[in-house]
């Protein structure tokens, strides 16, 4: 359904040389290639600002067998382990059925070589995507992922020549498996990165007591939720010590649920605000969240969400 | 863009049984899920709205005209145990229906439903549709290691060649004018003594090759008894679809977390469950 009202203009701001309608981003892996949740009646991808598609690699790729997902204290864990059809596919299948005016769509990218990320960004950057997402912290697969980005060297070369790559927009999403995140945002901002996405899932893992085994058939996974809500916000705010200094934005994610988790989020630094787990627990939860930050600005006499942004007492 | 298709509705709870073996009937008001559920498809629950994760649960009944649906679970773990508490007028927050159900085949005209434990609900459905839509005279068996949630006596119908001891039939089934027996590891009354897909195929050594020709399985319940029924299936070459159950996030295709490995000409592919299942045929699934 496609609303033709867009969301108020309070909440509307740009980066990267594009409009976001909303700061929500719907986070990769979490709603598919773009158009899972048109399913859904009542949803319209026009309600966020953005859509991250799911870990795209050079090759198609089956994913971890199954149990791949397990619901935990107030969170979940996934080891999906990248299934996707590969980025040719992508490029030519999927990108052309997607409606380009109603939201900004974004590549996440993964690759187990530094080659394969300039492989796959060279073949996006002939596309109509808007912008790419380098996903240099998956817990999930074997090589690559979330080793990359805990070694600040090969974070920079992979910035690096994913930069030389290609003109789009680029965003990295960094790891909260790292003491300093700071210094991993530095290093990408040095290697030319435009915007940052903190943080991706953090390493975790639940054993079955009675078969005494791992529940998931990968071991380890991803934790995101409500869970890790409050080490995803010190990550953001230290994050942002480093990225304002540079202008540069970063979409703050990690258990947000509801408008006062997005504007926590925003004051800790975030110019956008990622929602993953949250919509399977309410699809139609984006509209609500517009709503509530719209109330909050008006209600805190604030001009715009922008002016929100690293603003704490 | 997909057709929107999946609905979520506000319900309030306008009836709620708790039976024997941990089991419960709740019946949901429904505006949308009613009119479109089909037998296989199922809706994702919150059980309350402290817990993250949606439960999905199969439709069992639905009503058009009094816009109602039906579901039977089974007390589990900690959402299905909040489930249980839910009293008559509370509401309740769904999303459905979803997923492909079980398709007949107007060729397949003695269908065979073969279901075990939560498993039974959906094939409940389909029998009612059956009922309602063709003249197919299929033939039920239902399984469970805990008190079956209906009552059951012994049938008025005659099996040819069958089992004589095993009797038992549920009495809304009979009502329909359908054949029907239970099989338990249990020792209840009239009930075959052992596994269901072992039930199934004593009946099926009934057939001939014609009668065999005309036989479809319909089938949901947990995975080692969906691999034992796919297993006679193919011993049989009997056409054979499963309804399927894999831990969900999303429900909507979004996520990839319900995957099952399928056999695609040559090639394996993992579909999801929610939304290319539940209901899948069992000769492309690959087990490893
Ligand atoms: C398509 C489908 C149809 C189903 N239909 C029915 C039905 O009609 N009646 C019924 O009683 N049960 C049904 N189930 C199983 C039901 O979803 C689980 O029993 C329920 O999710 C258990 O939740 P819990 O909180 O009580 O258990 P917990 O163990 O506390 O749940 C923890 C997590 O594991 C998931 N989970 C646990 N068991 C299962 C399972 N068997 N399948 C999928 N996810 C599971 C839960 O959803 C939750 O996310 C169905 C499952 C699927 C996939
Ligand atoms: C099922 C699932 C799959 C995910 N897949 C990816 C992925 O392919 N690439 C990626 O960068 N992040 C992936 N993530 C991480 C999310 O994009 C997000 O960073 C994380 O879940 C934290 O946000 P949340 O708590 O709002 O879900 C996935 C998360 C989930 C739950
Ligand atoms: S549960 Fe998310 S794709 Fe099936």
């Amino acid at each position: 359904m496609v609303k033709d009202e867009k969301p108020s203009n309070k909440i509307r701001s740009n980066y990267f040389g594009l409009t976001f309608n909303s700061p929500i981003i719907l986070l990769s892996g979490c709603v598919g290639f773009g158009d899972e949740y048109t399913r859904v009646d009542g949803y319209s991808n026009s309600d966020v600002g953005g859509i991250c598609l799911k870990g795209t690699t050079l090759d198609e790729r089956l994913g971890n067998n199954a149990q791949r997902i397990y619901e935990t204290s107030d969170g979940m864990i996934n080891a999906i382990g990248l299934q996707n059809p590969g980025a040719d596919y992508v490029i030519d299948n999927i990108l052309p059925s997607l409606n380009f005016n109603e939201t900004n769509f974004i590549a996440n990218i993964s690759g187990a070589s530094v080659d394969e990320y300039v492989a796959i960004v060279k073949k996006f950057d002939n596309s109509n995507i808007n912008a790419l997402e380098i996903n240099i912290s998956c817990p999930n697969v074997k090589e690559g992922g979330v080793h990359f980005g805990n070694d600040y060297e090969m974070t920079s070369k992979i910035v690096s020549e994913c930069r030389k790559n290609t003109k789009k927009p680029l965003i990295i999403k960094l790891s909260p498996n790292q003491s300093n995140i700071g210094m991993s945002a530095q290093k990408c901002i040095d290697a030319g990165a435009d915007g940052l996405s903190v943080i991706n899932t953090i390493s975790a893992m639940s054993i079955d007591i009675k078969s005494r085994k791992p529940v998931l058939d990968n071991i380890n996974g991803g934790l995101s939720g409500p869970a890790i809500k409050p080490i995803a916000l010190l990550k953001v705010f230290e994050a942002y010590q480093i990225s304002k200094k540079y202008n540069i934005p970063i979409i703050g994610q990690g258990g947000i649920i509801n408008y006062k988790d997005a504007i926590e989020f925003i004051l800790a630094g975030a110019s956008l605000v990622g929602l993953g787990t949250a919509m399977f627990y309410d699809p139609l939860i984006c509209p609500k969240i517009n709503d509530e930050l719209v109330k909050y600005i008006e209600f805190n006499e604030i001009k715009n969400i922008k002016d929100l942004i690293g603003n704490l007492n | 863009m997909k057709d929107s298709s999946i609905y979520i509705e506000n319900a309030k709870v306008l009836n709620h049984q708790h039976m024997e073996g941990g089991q419960h009937i709740i019946r949901l008001e429904s505006e949308k899920c009613s009119q479109y559920a089909k037998p296989g498809m199922f809706i994702h629950l919150k059980c309350d709205e402290n817990t993250l994760m949606r439960r999905p649960f199969s439709v069992m009944r639905a009503s058009k005209e009094e816009k109602w649906i039906e579901i039977l679970y089974k007390t589990f773990g900690h959402g299905t145990n909040s489930l249980k508490l839910v009293e008559v007028g509370d509401t309740l927050n769904y999303m459905g229906p979803i997923g492909n159900g079980f398709s007949l085949s107007k060729k397949k005209t003695i269908p065979l439903l073969i279901g075990g434990g939560v498993g039974i609900p959906p094939l409940i459905f389909l029998a009612s549709e059956i009922k309602e839509f063709c003249n197919f005279k299929p033939i039920i068996f239902f399984g469970s290691e805990v008190t079956f949630p209906f009552k059951y006596f012994p049938s008025k119908y005659m099996i040819k060649d069958f089992l004589p001891e095993v009797t038992a039939s549920p009495d809304f089934i009979e009502a329909m004018g359908f054949v029907s027996r239970l099989a338990s590891q249990q020792d209840y009354p009239g009930c075959y003594k052992g596994f269901i897909h072992e039930l199934a195929e004593h009946w099926i050594k009934t057939l001939n090759t014609d009668q065999l020709d005309k036989v479809c399985i319909y089938s949901c319940g947990p995975t080692p008894m969906l691999e034992a029924v796919s297993l006679v299936a193919r011993k049989y070459k009997i056409d054979c679809q499963i309804c399927i159950e894999e831990h969900m996030a999303c429900a909507v295709g979004g996520c990839a977390g319900c995957i099952v490995k399928i056999k695609d000409n040559n090639k394996i592919v993992s579909k999801r469950v929610c939304v290319d299942g539940p209901v899948f045929k069992s000769s492309t699934i690959y087990y490893e």
